[in-house]
This record gives C-alpha cells, sequence and structure tokens, in this order.
C-alpha cells in the first residue's frame, strides 16, 4: 500500500470530504473522508448499495459540484491540483471516468469512432488516435469496423470502457466495469489494469464482485453510511471478504414434470441466428443458470422462453399450466429495471398484479423492500430497483421465474436476500427459475443444473459441477498477473 | 444502418454532396419550361450517375415516381394543362433528384467534414446524437411495451390512462436518463466547447470532387443559356 503524504505526491488527495446533493438535507452522503491514493496503486471501493461509492466517485472526477450541484465540504486534489479550481473538460484530462450504464452513453455509428472521439477532444494526432483505436478495440476484443447498432450489452459495455481507456489518463475511476462482461473480458481488463497501475497510473473501481477484483487489488477501501470503515492491503482483504460468500444449499428437488421443451429451436435477429439447433428439456422446480459469453445468446434463451420471441424454426413446447395464462405462469424480469417501472410508489408498483394485499406485504418483506414502500420506484438505486422488479414480478406468483443478470448493482447484502428469496419462492410455491448471468457468486449458489452456451448452441448441459468447470476457464483472472507481461 | 462506413468510399466529399443538393434544387426550381427543366434534370442525372449515385438515384425514384405519378394525375384531373401537370411532375422529381447527394452523405463523414471545415464541434455532436436518437427511441418504446406485456398491462393506445402510465412516463423517463448519462459521458470524455478537437479520419478531397464541380458548372451555364 503507498503511504503519500502530500497533495502534490498523490493521485486523489482528500481531506475533511463532506457531501451532500442539496443544502438542505440534514445528513451527508458522504462524511469525514480522508483518503490518500497514489501512483501504482489499484483500490477496489466496496460497501452496500446506496453508501456512497458512485458519489465518491463523481467527487473525485468534479461530477458532484459542477453538473449535480452538490454541497461538498473539505478538499479534494487530483494530482495536486484542487478539483473545485478546474473545470470538467481540464479534469477529465487527468482522470478518466467509466460510467455506469453503457448503452446510453454511445452516439457514434461505427465502434473506431466511439473509441476515438475523447482522443478527438484531447488533441491527439490522427496516426496516435488510430494506434490507440487499433490497440484498445484489441484489448476489448472489438473490431474497429463494426456498426454499433449491432452489438449485444456486453459489447457495449466493452466499447464504453474501451472509449475510456484510449484517452490514458493518470487516474481510472469505473463504476460496476464487470457489469454484463463475460470472463474473458473481465479478465483482459482486470489484466490491463494491473499492468497499467504497475507503470504508475492509478485506479479505483466500484465492484461488488470482488472475488474477481481482489486478486488484483493493492488496497480495499470499504464504505459504510458515507464514511470509510476499512482500509485493507491486499492480503487482508482476500482474508476478510471472500470467506463472505454464500454457501450453496444442496437443492435438487426438481420435479419429472416438463415446464417447457425445445427441439432444434433457431431464433434469429434480422437475418442473423442467435440461437442455433437447441434443444432441451426445463422441469417443474429446477433452478437453472445459463452461462456463456457476451453475445452466446443468454438474453435471447430467455426471451424465448418468456414468449417475447418466436422461433424462426424447430419447436417449442409449454405445459398446459404456461400456457393458460402465459404471462402470470411465466415472470421475466429484465437486465435493466428501468423499463418495468411505471407506477409511484414501491408498493403500488408490487401490488400491481399481486393477488392481495397480503400477498403484497408478504413480498415485500420477502424481498426486504416493506421500509421503501412510499418511495418512488425510479428514485431508488440501481440494486433497490432490482429488487423491486424482481419483487413485483414474483408477486404474481409465477411458476418460472427468468432472471437476466440479476446481481448487478447487488451488493453481498443484496445477492444473499435475493439468493435466500428464490430458495424461500421454490420452498413455498414450487417456483422454479432461469437465470442468465456472469456472476460466479450467483451461478455457483443458484445453479442446481447450468446449461452453457456457445455462439447460439447448447455447448453442454450439466450440475452445479458445470460452474466450477466454466469459471475455471478463466482461472488466470483469480490470480494476480506475473509483474512485467504486458496485456496489450 | 450505417455499416461498413468507410468501405465503400463516398460517392462524392460530404461538402460537394451538401452544396450540389442545395444549388440543384434552387436553380431547378427558378426553370419555369418543363423542357428546360426536364434538360436539366436529364443531364445531372447523367452526372450524377457518372459520380456513383447510380444506386441512391433507382432507391428515390422507386419511391418517389409513383407518388409524383400520382399528384401529377390528379393535378390534371382538377383542371391543370397538361404543361403545368407536366411542370408539377417535374417539380417533384427535381426534389428527388435534388437529395440524391444529400442523403448519400454518411452522417459520420459529415461530421467531420464540418469540424475540419471550423464548424463548432457541438453541432457536428449534435448531428451524431439526433441521429442516432431515432433507432434509441425506437428500441426504447419496444422494449417498454414489452416490459409492461410481461407486467400484465393490457395495453390499448385508446387508453389514455394506459398510455401516459405504461408507455409516456416510463419513456420519459428513460428519455431524460439517457440524455443526462450522455451528457456526462461526453463531458468526462475531455468534451470542451473552447477547444476544437482534431479529427481521426479526416476527410479529403479528391479530383473527382473537382471535376464533378466543373461538369455541374457547365450543366449550369448550359440551363442559363438555354
Amino acid at each position: 500500500m503507498s503511504h503519500v503524504k502530500s497533495p502534490a505526491a498523490s493521485s486523489i488527495w482528500i481531506k475533511d470530504l463532506y457531501v451532500r446533493y442539496s443544502a438542505e438535507e440534514a445528513g451527508w452522503i458522504l462524511e469525514d473522508i480522508d483518503l490518500e491514493i497514489g501512483p501504482g496503486e489499484l483500490v477496489v471501493l466496496s460497501g452496500y448499495s446506496g453508501t456512497g461509492k458512485s458519489t465518491l466517485l463523481s467527487t473525485i472526477n468534479g461530477v458532484a459540484s459542477k453538473v449535480f450541484g452538490a454541497d461538498i465540504r473539505g478538499l479534494v486534489c487530483v494530482q495536486g491540483e484542487n478539483v473545485e479550481s478546474m473545470d470538467l473538460g481540464h479534469i477529465s484530462r487527468r482522470v478518466g471516468t467509466v460510467l455506469q450504464g453503457a448503452e446510453a452513453q454511445i452516439f457514434n455509428l461505427q465502434v473506431d469512432d466511439e473509441v476515438a472521439f475523447g482522443s478527438e477532444n484531447l488533441g491527439l494526432s490522427p496516426a496516435v488516435i488510430a494506434e490507440r483505436v487499433r490497440t484498445y478495440c484489441g484489448l476489448m476484443g472489438l473490431s474497429p469496423d463494426q456498426a454499433i447498432e449491432g452489438l449485444s450489452g456486453g459489447q457495449k459495455q466493452r466499447l464504453v470502457i474501451a472509449s475510456v481507456l484510449a484517452m490514458e489518463q493518470g487516474i481510472l475511476l469505473l463504476d460496476e466495469p464487470l457489469a454484463n462482461l463475460d470472463g474473458a473480458s473481465a479478465k483482459d481488463l482486470l489484466g490491463f489494469l494491473w499492468d497499467t497501475t504497475r507503470q504508475g497510473r492509478t485506479a479505483i473501481l466500484v465492484e461488488h464482485r470482488l472475488d474477481m477484483v481482489l486478486p488484483y487489488a493493492t488496497r480495499l477501501l470499504c464504505l459504510e453510511n458515507g464514511r470509510i470503515v476499512q482500509d485493507l492491503d491486499q492480503a487482508q482483504a482476500e482474508r476478510s471478504y471472500l470467506s463472505l460468500f454464500p454457501g450453496r444449499q444442496n437443492s435438487s428437488r426438481c420435479s419429472t414434470s416438463e415446464l417447457f421443451r425445445l427441439a432444434h429451436v433457431e431464433v434469429a435477429h434480422g437475418h442473423a441466428p442467435v440461437l442455433r439447433d437447441l434443444s432441451l428439456t426445463l422441469h417443474a422446480g429446477e433452478q437453472v443458470v445459463i452461462l456463456g459469453e457476451n453475445g452466446s445468446g443468454k438474453t435471447t434463451l430467455l426471451r424465448t422462453l418468456a414468449g417475447l420471441v418466436r422461433p424462426r424454426s424447430g419447436e417449442l413446447w409449454r405445459a398446459p399450466q404456461l400456457r393458460e395464462q402465459p404471462l402470470k405462469s411465466v415472470g421475466y424480469v429484465c437486465q435493466n429495471p428501468n423499463y418495468q417501472l411505471f407506477m409511484d410508489t414501491v408498493y403500488k408498483e408490487v401490488d400491481f398484479q399481486s393477488e392481495s394485499a397480503e400477498n403484497t406485504w408478504a413480498f415485500l418483506d420477502l424481498f426486504g423492500i416493506r421500509h421503501l414502500q412510499e418511495r418512488h420506484p425510479l428514485a431508488l438505486s440501481e440494486g433497490q430497483k432490482r429488487l423491486v422488479t424482481i419483487a413485483a414480478i414474483a408477486a404474481m406468483r409465477p411458476q418460472v421465474l427468468l432472471l437476466d443478470e440479476p446481481t448487478v448493482g447487488q451488493d453481498h447484502q443484496g445477492l444473499g436476500r435475493l439468493i435466500e428469496t428464490l430458495e424461500e419462492m421454490r420452498r413455498r410455491y414450487g417456483t422454479s427459475s432461469v437465470v442468465a448471468t456472469h456472476d460466479v457468486r450467483c451461478a455457483d449458489v443458484l445453479g442446481d443444473r447450468v446449461l452453457w452456451l456457445e455462439d447460439g448452441t447448447l455447448a453442454r448441459d450439466g450440475d452445479h459441477g458445470l460452474v466450477r468447470d466454466y469459471f475455471q476457464r478463466h482461472t488466470a483472472e483469480h490470480q494476480r498477473p506475473v509483474e512485467g507481461q504486458s496485456r496489450l | 444502418m450505417f455499416s461498413g462506413i468507410d468501405r465503400p468510399r463516398q460517392p462524392l466529399h460530404p461538402m460537394a454532396g451538401l452544396i450540389l443538393s442545395f444549388l440543384t434544387l434552387t436553380l431547378g426550381l427558378a426553370l419555369g419550361q418543363p423542357l428546360n427543366l426536364y434538360l436539366f434534370m436529364a443531364s445531372l442525372a447523367l452526372l450524377y450517375l457518372v459520380a456513383g449515385y447510380g444506386r441512391t438515384m433507382v432507391r428515390v425514384f422507386r419511391l418517389l415516381g409513383v407518388i409524383a405519378l400520382v399528384v401529377a394525375g390528379l393535378a390534371y384531373l382538377a383542371g391543370d394543362s397538361v404543361a403545368g401537370s407536366l411542370m408539377t411532375l417535374g417539380r417533384i422529381a427535381l426534389v428527388g433528384l435534388s437529395s440524391v447527394p444529400l442523403i448519400s452523405v454518411h452522417p459520420t463523414q459529415l461530421s467531420r467534414a464540418l469540424t475540419q471545415a471550423g464548424c463548432p464541434r457541438i453541432i457536428a455532436l449534435a448531428l451524431l446524437i439526433t441521429i442516432r436518437f431515432v433507432p434509441v427511441l425506437a428500441s426504447e418504446m419496444q422494449r417498454i411495451r414489452e416490459a409492461m406485456t410481461i407486467r400484465g398491462v393490457r395495453f390499448h393506445w385508446t387508453n389514455l390512462r394506459h398510455v401516459y402510465r405504461a408507455l409516456l412516463l416510463p419513456l420519459v423517463v428513460r428519455l431524460i436518463n439517457i440524455s443526462d448519462l450522455l451528457a456526462l459521458s461526453v463531458e468526462t470524455r475531455g468534451f470542451s466547447l473552447s477547444e476544437r478537437g482534431t479529427v481521426y479520419k479526416p476527410v479529403r478531397w479528391r479530383l473527382k470532387d473537382a471535376l464533378v464541380g466543373m461538369a455541374f458548372a457547365g450543366v449550369i451555364a448550359g440551363a442559363l443559356v438555354l
């Protein structure tokens, strides 16, 4: 761990920081923060949803004060200069920020133009920009000539990361950069961050998937109620946190009755096939996890089961009980919770298709969101929104729950609760679940059965052991890379 | 929609395309006789064909041809003379012909050309964002409708409460979120109104642009003499 002692020698130097978004608010979102981060540090920022992690990042890059008009007390310096004395354009020449929500940040039509945008703003020559475009597209597995319109969610996330990395600032702030990234891409990104911080850059990651990032981190900061409560080095962090993973409950209680049967199913987007020759059967009571790289067809498979897309060929059979009330019996929770929220309170949202008020309260309690009942759903944090969406769908008492990346934005507490809730739903109501995820924590606990997709085909179909096989393909991501081995 | 931006090459420099479109329309509208107008358009069609706009012309006239014939036919039936109807037909065709160089310009190329020409980058950026906004809007509406279907909302356009609560409200919230995030992303990637920046792939003028320009000037001179 670096022990820099002055603003000039630090990459980031924070003294007596208090932040709130309005001067009228009684409490502070961040309080009493003293922090020094030096060159060469790769810091992971951890904490439950709503504890101020993103606010800390937006204070460092100046967005909190200059865009949101936050009330900020104390001193924040980047590379020795007070953030308050610089405009955003100048701060962004020192600090690169990967924001959450990749899709909404893209405005170009082709991959190379998007990656080049930041470097164009820096006034670099076309030759240098071309070199950076080539380098960072290669790093993130993108083709520079690719049209953006056809990219999957994970590929768009890679694109946004590449476009920030290409600016090559001294400090990188990454807010949940691994969301929607498959194992190989996550490994490449973390390896790059490791290499680049060895060369003197500084990186701060907000990330809930600690199992993936801790092997690369030099330091772990834990936030709780707006304060830094722990500041650990890598060894301490791994000892403290990897033991917190929710344990797997041995549960293989599926029945023999079939819910879905797919025979040689092919699904296409336009003319391009996404799922090819897919044959499988899903049974009542099963907890199924779908694993696969970005663009392998996980979301399309869920959408096919939900009845949102029709196979171009092959046969999709649904059990009679699913055909009677297809929308109520198959609950689908999509990747972005914002689409599925439309009532003005959390209570009304969960109550919308609930059979009774009693049932609504039961699900508010089950998901631990009773205290949010009067809040507007769209004003919640991303992790809370996701819980509300799942609760609202679950309150319909579907026989099958289809969840697309349910752990994005979920802290350990949220993930633990989600897993317990799904288990409780299966116990109480016999609800089956099919979960598409890149998260080893989620797959490990929820995967009684694992479907492994590759390029739209079912590469493997097996029991929980497949989770280990799948994630061990990327074992290097769990090991600190060898010093001096460049990822580029 | 715009795959393969740099391959194949654009027929002309984006600025040449803009100027050509503008001059074709304004000069064509100034021609008062059907014969002059048709000769002018025939010459330009030949020039556009040579310049590499053949496919775009076919696409435009496949769409516009029917409309032009219907409108001219209606004008004739409404009592217009043959010459008047021909003029109506010619002017609709002129709109189509003048649009050919303009719609052939790729937005990315135009944005680059505008920046190189010293146009404020905010305009070039706004152009790109506006073009990208159309498919984003369509996709957002589709996703919201799907999400509502999943939530059990039986959507009817005639039910204003449904339209407001289940479509308009989430759509507005999403669009505000998207625009906020987009602005933030642009600012945190070093965009500044006060600095010009560089262009990653500069668009260059070619000999073909000059040759087409000279031929176009010849057509204009011919039209003026006639």
